[in-house]
């Protein structure tokens, strides 16, 4: 009998398909820990300033990439309407790409398109183009709940960014689970600690008077925490950002959020 | 920013004549106030979005003095009273000597 349980202890623990249990089974946007101004403030396309952004992505998916472009393809020549096209995709996102041998973001598949279908050079991390595309593209797929896999080659993504975020970082030596997990709904100071849950971004920021790529946010927590950070799309943060769509599977996109 | 130039304007594109609509309009603008320092402790100057002014088949109707204080890209909502067909001309100015133009087109119905 004890060696039949040995055997399935041995069995359980080799066998990593094992679904992992989220510790907040029903997740809460963001934007429910926020003040009624700025909840009004996202759910008014006229007043939501990342509405800025997704009208300008939605000229840049139009428009041919200059210069470097072979044949100045647009994302809609090949795309063809976003409005149908990219319908759901946000809230598919990260995914695992073959080609790519990686877990890719919206932003990595954007910049995956331009250089190998319309040959250009990729969009700069956080810079005003990819911003622009990216809440064009996530816009497309609001009100509808994240649905990401962290099934097949996704999953050691997946469990690196598990073991990111419960790992202490930093002078102040915390993990994200730390504010996120265990004190979620308290004070922090003046504010309330969210659950830090990622559906509404990329996201308008009153903070940074603009709006800002998920990684950014990231790198704002690793700086409140006196950690060193990551560089906006590295390995890391792409982990995190596959860990933190599972965690918040099932909450509507919200892109493109409004937070304080 | 993305550019300094670029707005969203909400009006209705058809009213009754003599009845008063809302007008809302966002400006993409970073709204330097002149204070700030980048990494590299240079100071960004002062750039603000300076006059904004809305006009109704060419009279103004609203005009905006801005100042710092005001955050970035501003929000503006007012009302105009519908009187002929025609059209809204948006022209604001920055500091930097930028100016963006927007129109948006309305029909007056009796």
């Amino acid at each position: 009998m004890i060696r039949h349980l040995a055997l399935l202890t041995l069995a359980l623990g080799a066998c990593t398909s094992v679904a992992p249990i989220r510790n907040i089974a029903e997740p809460r946007s963001g934007v429910t820990f926020t003040s009624n101004d700025i909840r009004k403030l996202q759910n008014d396309d006229a007043a939501n300033p990342g509405m800025l952004w997704v009208e300008q992505g939605k000229a840049l998916w139009r428009a041919g990439v200059e210069g470097a472009g072979v044949d100045n393809k647009s994302c809609a020549s090949c795309h063809g309407d976003a409005e149908q096209a990219m319908r759901g995709v946000a809230a598919r996102y990260p995914v695992y790409d073959a080609a790519a041998g990686n877990i890719l973001n919206l932003e990595g598949r954007i910049n995956q398109c331009r250089v190998h279908r319309q040959h250009a050079e990729p969009l700069r991390y956080e810079s005003e183009g990819l911003l622009a595309l990216t809440s064009y593209v996530a816009h497309q797929s609001r009100g509808m709940p994240i649905q990401a896999s962290i099934d097949g080659p996704a999953r050691p993504h997946f469990e690196a960014g598990q073991a990111h975020y419960v790992t202490r970082q930093g002078q102040l030596n915390l993990s994200c689970a730390h504010c996120h997990e265990r004190n979620w709904g308290k004070m922090l100071l003046a504010e309330p600690i969210s659950q830090g849950q990622s559906n509404g971004f990329p996201a308008y920021r009153l903070e940074w008077q603009g709006l800002g790529s998920l990684h950014r946010r990231l790198r704002a927590c690793q700086f409140g925490i006196r950690a060193e950070r990551s560089a906006a799309g590295s390995q890391e943060l792409l982990d995190l950002e596959l860990y933190l769509a599972w965690r918040a599977n099932g909450l509507p996109v919200e892109a493109p959020g409004v937070r304080r | 920013m993305i550019s300094d130039l670029l707005s969203r304007i909400q009006a209705p594109a058809s009213v009754r004549r003599g009845e008063v609509f809302a007008v809302r309009v966002t400006l993409a603008h970073p709204m330097e106030t002149g204070f700030r320092y980048d990494e590299h402790g240079t100071q960004t100057p002062y750039n603000v979005i300076n006059t904004f002014v809305c006009a109704y088949n060419g009279r103004p109707v609203f005009t905006a003095a801005l100042s710092s204080g005001i955050a970035a890209n501003p929000g503006f909502e007012f009302f105009i009273r519908a009187r002929d067909s025609g059209e809204l001309l948006f022209d604001w100015h920055d500091d930097e000597g930028h100016q963006g133009t927007a129109r948006h087109a309305i029909t007056v119905t009796s």
